[in-house]
């Protein structure tokens, strides 16, 4: 994970408000992509570790972000703990019961959660913090749970801008259920180039203002390539990877085509690291998206991760946006770019429909 | 002479006399927070605070610059060693009253110094917080930051802290230190270039000439190897150089445009390098002037990639290519060890000069920064070369060039009497100082030369006396010195005469210097070290069965457990000789714990006597795995640690697995219990290691099973001998102390 430089964060009031919260209290920290949640939560983590001397769990919604979470910590010899909530709740219910959490039959993850809480009534937490990231995905009654009987004090890191999955939850809900002080809002972007989050915003609808652009002019404004087929759109893959290495994400709508598009790209840079992750192959363990090389993935899958580059296939079937769900995946999928951004299409030329949903040419070039 | 690496064979007598009669160390002290000190620590300037000139400072004590600390901020307390500041004028309260003097007249018994203008942070200053809790909470903020380092913090009560305002405000003072703007840029470039450089003897001219003070040889230098650009080194002014060819026009033009404060975007920059190179030159320059920058805008659009086959006529051109497409240090720095190992020498190291100059210092991600000494050195040496820098003047600087020499395999640095880098040798400068006098080097040399196409190999036939027979339809001619054949002939050899190639050595070292692409090692003529167990496919690693008897591993045992362990990690771990920084992954001369305990110097020596290692270790780290506890694949810190690194594994037996950079290939080794494995040459730099993240370990296998039975881990215990590199102090000195560095 990349990290800013002071004179990027200086300013940040609110950030670095987050960073100076003493060890001892909670913490609640919301903000749109790119404001560095993730990276906030494993740092907190290991820094409440340090100062306790003993692991801090971190809890997060899914296997992949759990791996992200992973690798940021591994990256600095941070020993965290990190699981998804389902598994965290089922492991902390069993060692404290002998039982397996109830669920409500056919879903083995639905938990109910009040018989759970009625169950442990009168015991004590047992771990002296909890973090949970990406916790407007979790559902609220977790945090009663958790700020009953996981951990005294909770830094819980959340966004209400980009959920996807059903189980969502407020920041007041979060608040209530958790006991939690005010949200400090991050309201800065640290992740994008300007460049890139001008063309994000395009497509900005949540309830959260739009964040600062706190990154420095460096990047080129993002592109829009038509491309004839799938050989000629990984042959530009392959040469932005072999100009500017780093992180490539490549989105795409349709798992056929993340398919061929890995089969091409791993033809073309035989020796490279060049990956796919869809939820049904379970490989996220195999896969580090940090790494120099190109992970394929889709819509669901890139929630939460960061790239160097980032490659938006079959354009042409992510606008124009008719909900503002359609619009929240244009914006999480354009925030995941750090420096570059190509939205592609083709071979058919967009719908004039679509060509409307776009910003002008001093946002994307074309 | 110069005191450093071989300072410790000095006699005692010897090491004490140049230094200065002790006196009492007078320091500057500031009260400040945790965001004063960030600011600071990015460059190690602090400017004033806003509206004023200059910051009041106490002596011996410290003068709190804001009234009060604000929210959740940090109270730090910042000390300035006087002997590291430059003796400026400055105003000092003494006896009630402000009087004018400079820095060196200040004592104890003044109160307050106000300090004129930027407060120097680049030597290694004291900083102290009242609790544990802000001293964990400090350091770990200053870990959320690229470009900051924060030093050793301690923790005292803060009884010390002026509270009370001095009767008489400090009077104004005409602002002595200045930080003009292009001295980042500078210093940027210079830390790049120090952090790429290529490790071969001819490269190494060329770097401390270009810092000479007036780039003394340097367009020789420059020349041999092919780089002539260089003779214009990005921290030397440029305003009357005359570009002799349309590379050296570009790099001129690249030197403007990313040297300058505003930062343009890489598409724009590549256009107004162009713009500048296009200005009075020959239509036949022009034409390769735009015909560059089409391609680089295309490369920037990923239409095409960067073409580096014709790397000879245009090693500038790449070079700005390849700048602009990466020109975060960070992503620059997979160049060299990742994507593209076949980048020439000279283009690799202008384009990593451009990127440090592109991106300044203050912006500097610190892992380019070098260490401590580097740091101090090259700020004040960057400073010195801009236009305002030159009337201040330091006390650790001085006028020389720098200088390198080789020691025991590395480069080593130096400057002023300071030795403030030290670069281990890899293949290219090990196959420059190999003698192609020893017939296995040769041969080896020649099979290089062939495969590569170098033109460096003649074939000459040596015949013995005798006659011998000439057929064909050509005829020969042959006098004394030449034999001319016309049309084609064929000669009848004797036994005894042989045909073979021969090896132009100065053509041969110097295409080491300036080819691409990743060399071999060359063959060593060092013995033979033993080993008891083949380990096929990763040359360098030697696993030593029963190093250590029970009685030993007990005995080691039962010292590790009287002692502390750190809970820094995920792992329980304890260090003995030199700390080590899990985050910047080195090892600073201020790290120095002390001698080894007497088991471990024991054990050093043993794997020295017995052959395994070369160098006396005087760094261990004991690990401790517990369950399902491991190590993830990493190298250790070449930068830190010299060749031969030892495990030894006490109480269990796990794997560890072995993989080879950049390629597939893998290999699984049981370390057992009480065994010794070493590491040395491509299994130290060129494998990863690691412990797998697991719950048991395989067993045997039993009769009638096919698979081996599993064996629960319970607690394994690594104890890691290493010798600590550029080891620039002594370490015995304690006068060096944590100023990391000792002079002429």
């Amino acid at each position: 994970m990349r990290l800013p430089t002071w004179d990027e964060v200086n300013s940040d009031e609110e950030q670095l408000n987050v960073l100076e919260t003493p060890l001892d209290e909670s913490l609640f920290v919301a903000g749109p992509p790119g404001s560095g949640k993730t990276s906030l939560a494993v740092w907190r983590a290991a820094t409440l570790a340090e100062w306790y001397k003993k692991q801090i769990p971190v809890v997060t919604y899914n296997r992949m972000l759990r791996r992200t979470l992973k690798l940021a910590a591994d990256d600095n010899e941070i020993g965290i703990d990190v699981s998804t909530m389902q598994s965290f709740v089922w492991q902390d219910y069993q060692r404290r019961t002998h039982n397996s959490p109830p669920t409500v039959p056919p879903d083995p993850f639905a938990y109910r959660w009040q018989s759970m809480i009625d169950r442990l009534q009168g015991t004590e937490p047992d771990y002296n913090s909890l973090v949970v990231d990406e916790a407007q995905d979790l559902p609220a009654e977790f945090f009663l749970y958790a700020s009953r009987y996981v951990a005294g004090t909770m830094a819980v890191f959340a966004d209400d801008d980009q959920a996807l999955s059903r189980q969502r939850s407020t920041l007041e809900q979060i608040k209530m259920a958790a006991g939690l002080p005010h949200p400090k809002i991050l309201g800065e972007n640290h992740r994008n180039t300007p460049e890139i989050a001008r063309l994000a915003e395009h497509f900005h609808s949540g309830r959260l203002p739009a964040a600062t652009i706190r990154r420095s002019h460096t990047g080129d404004v993002p592109r829009l390539v038509r491309s004839g087929s799938i050989t000629s759109t990984t042959r530009r893959i392959a040469n932005e990877f072999q100009n500017r290495g780093g992180s490539i994400g490549v989105i795409v709508e349709q798992n056929s085509t993340g398919r061929s598009t890995y089969e091409s790209l791993r033809d073309k840079l035989p020796g490279s690291r060049v990956a796919r992750y869809a939820n049904e192959l379970r490989n996220e363990d195999s896969i580090d998206v940090r790494l120099p090389g190109i992970t394929v993935l889709n819509k669901e899958s890139v929630k939460g991760q960061e790239f160097d580059t980032v490659f938006i296939l079959e354009l042409d079937r992510f606008i124009p946006c008719t909900s503002d769900s359609e619009l929240r995946t244009m914006y999480m999928m354009c925030s995941r770019a750090r420096d570059n951004l190509y939205l592609v299409y083709g071979p058919e030329p967009l719908s004039t429909e679509a060509e409307a949903a776009l910003p002008w040419s001093d946002v994307l070039e074309r | 002479m110069v005191r450093c690496l071989g300072a410790m064979m000095l006699p005692q007598e010897q090491t004490t006399l140049d230094l200065p009669e002790p006196q009492a160390s007078l320091w500057l002290g500031l009260a400040s927070d945790n965001r004063r000190l960030f600011e600071g620590l990015q460059d190690g300037w602090l400017q004033p605070l806003p509206s004023r000139t200059g910051s009041l400072v106490g002596v011996n004590s410290y003068r709190r610059e804001h009234q009060e600390v604000d929210g959740n901020r940090i109270p730090v307390r910042i000390q300035i060693d006087v002997a590291k500041l430059p003796d400026l004028k400055v105003v000092a309260f003494r006896n009630n009253k402000w009087r004018y003097i400079t820095l060196s007249q200040v004592s104890e018994s003044d109160v307050a110094v106000y300090w004129p203008g930027v407060l120097p942070l680049i030597s290694a200053c004291n900083l102290t917080v009242s609790s544990d809790e802000q001293r964990v909470r400090l350091l770990s903020i200053g870990k959320r930051f690229s470009n900051i380092e924060v030093p050793d913090v301690s923790v005292a009560s803060d009884d010390n802290v002026e509270a009370t305002q001095l009767p008489v405000p400090p009077p104004e003072v005409d602002v002595e230190l200045v930080i003009p703007p292009e001295q980042d840029s500078i210093r940027g470039a210079m830390s790049m270039a120090l952090w790429a450089v290529p490790r071969i003897d001819p490269w190494m001219r060329v770097l401390t000439a270009s810092l000479s003070p007036q780039s003394k040889g340097l367009r020789k230098h420059a020349n041999v190897v092919d780089a002539s650009w260089w003779r214009f080194p990005p921290w030397a002014p440029t305003n009357d150089a005359k570009p002799n060819d349309v590379q050296e026009r570009l790099w001129l033009a690249a030197l403007r445009v990313l040297g300058s404060n505003d930062c343009p975007r890489p598409g724009e920059a590549a256009d107004r390098i162009a713009a500048m190179a296009l200005q009075d030159c020959i239509a036949y320059e022009a034409s390769i002037v735009e015909a560059w920058r089409l391609a680089t805008q295309r490369v920037l659009r990923a239409e095409a990639a960067i073409e580096f086959a014709d790397w000879r006529d245009r090693p500038v051109e790449l070079a700005i290519q390849l700048v602009l497409s990466r020109p975060e240090p960070t992503a620059f720095k997979t160049w060299f060890v990742e994507d593209q190992v076949n980048l020439a020498p000279a283009v690799a190291w202008s384009g990593a000069t451009l990127c440090g100059l592109y991106r300044g210092y203050k912006k500097l991600d610190t892992r380019f920064r070098g260490k401590q000494v580097q740091r101090e050195v090259v700020a004040v040496q960057a400073l010195r070369m801009t236009s305002s820098g030159t009337g201040v003047s330091w006390p650790y600087v001085s006028d020389d060039p720098p200088e390198w020499r080789k020691d025991n395999g590395n480069f080593v640095l130096s400057w002023g009497g300071w030795e403030f880098a030290c670069k281990h040798q890899q293949e290219r400068g090990k196959w420059y100082a190999t003698d192609l006098g020893i017939d296995a080097v040769q041969r080896d040399a020649i099979a290089l030369a062939k495969e590569r196409g170098w033109p460096c190999l003649s074939r000459v036939m040596s015949l013995r006396e005798g006659v011998r027979l000439i057929t064909g339809s050509g005829m020969v001619d042959v006098d004394e010195r030449t034999m001319i054949v016309r049309g084609n002939v064929r000669v009848g050899l004797l036994l005894g005469d042989t045909v073979e190639d021969l090896i132009d050595g100065e053509a041969f070292r110097r295409l080491v210097a300036v080819e691409p692409g990743r060399l071999p090692v060359p063959p060593s003529s060092e013995g033979n070290v033993k080993s008891n167990e083949a380990t096929q496919g990763i040359p360098g690693l030697k696993l030593v069965r029963d190093f250590l008897t029970e009685a030993e591993e007990k005995e080691i045992l039962a010292k590790i457990e009287t002692n502390d362990w750190s809970n820094e990690l995920q792992r329980r771990v304890q260090h003995y000789g030199w700390r080590y920084d899990y985050k910047s992954r080195q090892v600073d001369p201020s790290m120095h714990i002390g001698p080894l305990p007497d088991w471990a110097n024991r054990v050093g020596q043993r794997l020295v006597d017995e052959g395994y290692l070369r160098i006396l270790p005087d760094q261990v780290i004991v690990n401790e795995y517990r369950g399902n506890q491991g190590i993830a694949p990493h190298i250790d810190s070449e930068s830190s640690f010299a060749d031969g690194v030892a495990m030894i594994s006490l109480l269990e037996t796990w794997e560890m697995v072995f993989k080879k950079r950049r390629s597939p290939e893998k290999g699984i080794h049981k370390l057992e219990q009480r065994s010794a494995t070493i590491l040395t040459g491509e299994a130290r730099y060129g494998w990863t290691h690691a412990i797998p993240k697991r719950k048991s370990e395989p067993g045997a296998v039993k009769p009638g099973n096919k698979k081996p039975s599993r064996i629960p881990r319970d607690r394994r215990i690594s104890l890691t001998f290493r010798k600590v590199v550029a080891t620039i102090v002594d370490p015995d000195d304690e006068r060096a102390g944590s100023t990391a560095g000792t002079r002429k």
